[in-house]
């Protein structure tokens, strides 16, 4: 009896000790645990859940410092550009120009900055998809001689020189030893916070609002001409398309490839000219258009599609005939994706500086 | 009573709690390498080497990962594999590490250069694998596997750059990430019960460039060397006769 009393009161107290005994953190965590949190997703997505990897879970201190990270100059190597000077807020993230100038060396840039919203869902970055998670798409623009062309021990040297910065990734990743890992981490978990759900659109599908004829009109063709690429929810199929804007494929040298398409990622004849389908959210905010920002303007756009496809072997067969659209229902078709325009999302002050 | 209640907590305590719980006492296995081209030792930024392919070569960097690291017992059929192994060799850095593996008469050992698709395609941007090392791609997700950069000049004054960056488990296969397979016993190295033993090993750079696919820089197109046929090739040459065990 009296053994059995013993072994109930010590096998709490062993669980108890194992547990405390085992956290990696436990002997120099002193502070609190960043707060995790997932964010509330609209139905009007169309997305079953919102993807963390379990590696980087966000909290709401990995945030801050992500954002603190994505609007800092110090981590170019000019300490001129930032994250925020091809992704600005009032854009959607994008930059407004077809092909920027605006990194370190001022160089012209090979492809359009592409806007930021709604990015966990994406299963590849960039326009060909080459990267395949944000914690890794990071180092790309933060190295690349012409964006921010920095040097990763310079930008750690830099972060860990900074008190500010040293209590930032203690209260995200409870480390003392500041490392790019940490830093992409945190730029990834602020993307991750960049979420575009409060359209018109969006109020429209939670029955908050309605559309007038037009949109209506708009809408129905939106389905009928648009879905198969820009899928409803996200409208984007996140996959990757030769659109016919071009009927052959330069590769200079220089550009390894750069001007493959997809194809320079996947080896795959199909994704000659290929690029990630970009979202119809937003579009009016995010001008020029095309993986190279060729296109000035949505009628430019649709002029396209109807009369200026190139065709070779790759082209998405949902554009072998093209799409040809009256000019009452163009107009129908801008007036829906005018509702796409997410003003909550660009003015958020959670995303400014 | 109380007495044993605390040894048993003790000891379930400490071994509960201890990382290596399924290394126990074992051996620490250093693994060195040493670099050489043309037979001779590898010198960045210095004299020029002889290729097979007869143009003369200046390397300027040379380094390359080493992992999934495996021992094996072809006697017992037993075999331990360091988990979390990601190890940078770099000319102009680190060329040495160690590992602790639990006793065991190993006479086989297999190690990869590059790093799995699991590992490579993850988040997990530590260790070794801290894209500070200036081995992660930046426009793709991954790793170089092998670095090797220099100048090269034939028949004339003209220098040209050769870059060649080898990694990628692509598309779908994992036909750049190369195990290399080492016959301990043959080569004289069985382990046994040594606390410590030490593995070197020689890379001689001449097989990048033969055995089986030649690799002749000035009759190539473009001696930027990125992804492609003529990594596969090269992440061939380095499959075998690359690396042996000193």
């Amino acid at each position: 009896m009296k053994k059995a009393i013993t072994y109930r009161l010590l096998l709490p107290l062993c669980l108890k000790i194992l547990l405390v005994g085992c956290l990696p953190d436990a002997a120099d965590n002193q502070g609190k645990s960043p707060d995790y949190f997932s964010p509330v997703v609209s139905p009007s997505l169309l997305q079953e859940d919102f993807p963390q990897p379990a590696r980087n879970p966000m909290s709401k201190q990995g945030v801050l410092l992500g954002k603190t990270l994505f609007y800092d100059h110090g981590l170019s190597a000019n300490g001129k550009v930032n994250c925020a000077s091809c992704h600005l807020p009032q854009l959607a993230f994008s930059d407004g120009v077809s092909l920027s100038d605006q990194g370190v060396s001022g160089k012209m840039l090979h492809r359009h900055s592409p806007a930021l919203f709604n990015m966990t869902w994406h299963k590849g970055l960039f326009w060909d998809g080459g990267s395949t998670n944000l914690e890794s798409l990071v180092f790309g623009p933060l190295t690349h001689p012409d964006e921010m062309g920095a040097d990763l021990n310079e930008v750690i040297h830099y972060l860990r020189g900074n008190q500010d910065y040293s209590e930032l990734f203690k209260a995200a990743f409870k480390t003392d030893t500041i490392t790019s890992a940490f830093i992409s981490r945190a730029l990834a978990q602020f993307v991750r916070t960049l979420i575009s759900q409060d359209s018109r659109y969006d109020q429209w599908q939670r029955k908050e609002t309605d559309f007038n004829p037009q949109e209506i009109s708009g809408y129905q063709l939106y389905q009928k001409h648009c879905n198969s690429c820009h899928q409803e929810g996200l409208f984007t199929d996140l996959q990757y398309h030769n659109n016919g804007l071009d009927a052959t494929y330069p590769d200079p040298d220089e550009l390894e490839e750069l001007l493959l398409g997809r194809y320079r990622i996947s080896f795959d004849d199909q994704d000659l000219g290929a690029y990630k389908t970009p979202s119809l959210r937003n579009i009016y905010l995010t001008a020029p258009y095309m993986h190279d920002g060729r296109f000035e303007t949505l009628e430019e756009v649709l002029d396209h599609y109807e009369n200026g496809i190139q065709r070779n072997g790759s082209l998405a067969p949902e554009l072998e005939n093209g799409i040809n659209l009256t000019n009452q229902q163009r107009e129908d078709l801008l007036a829906f994706l005018a509702t796409l325009t997410d003003h909550t999302f660009i003015n958020n002050k959670a995303y400014q500086k | 009573m109380k007495k044993i209640a605390i040894i048993v907590l003790t000891v379930w305590t400490l071994t509960a709690c201890n990382d290596r719980e399924e290394t126990p006492s074992g051996m620490a296995v250093s693994f060195s390498f040493s670099h050489v081209l043309d037979g001779n030792p590898l010198e960045l930024e210095g004299d020029a080497f002889t290729l097979p392919s007869g143009e003369s070569f200046t390397p300027r960097k040379f380094k390359y990962y080493i992992s999934n690291i495996t021992f094996k017992n072809s006697i017992s059929g037993s075999s331990y594999t360091v988990s979390d192994g990601y190890f940078l060799i770099d000319e102009a850095g680190k060329k040495k590490f160690s590992v602790e593996i639990p006793s065991d008469d190993y006479d086989a050992l297999t190690f990869y250069v590059g790093i799995d698709k699991a590992r490579n395609l993850s988040t997990d941007q530590v260790g070794d694998l801290d894209p500070s090392n200036d081995m992660a791609w930046n426009w793709n997700t991954g790793y170089k596997f092998l670095v090797l950069e220099g100048e090269w000049e034939y028949e004339s004054d003209e220098r040209h750059g050769l870059v060649v960056h080898i990694g990628s488990n692509d598309p779908e296969s994992e036909q750049n990430f190369k195990a290399i397979n080492f016959d301990l016993a043959s080569a004289g190295q069985s382990l046994g019960s040594e606390a410590v033993v030490q593995l070197d090993f020689q890379a001689e750079l001449n097989e990048l460039f033969m055995d089986p696919n030649e690799l002749i820089l000035h009759e190539l197109e473009n001696t930027s060397i990125k992804g492609g046929k003529w990594a596969v090739n090269i992440a061939n040459n380095y499959q075998e006769g690359f690396f042996t065990l000193q």
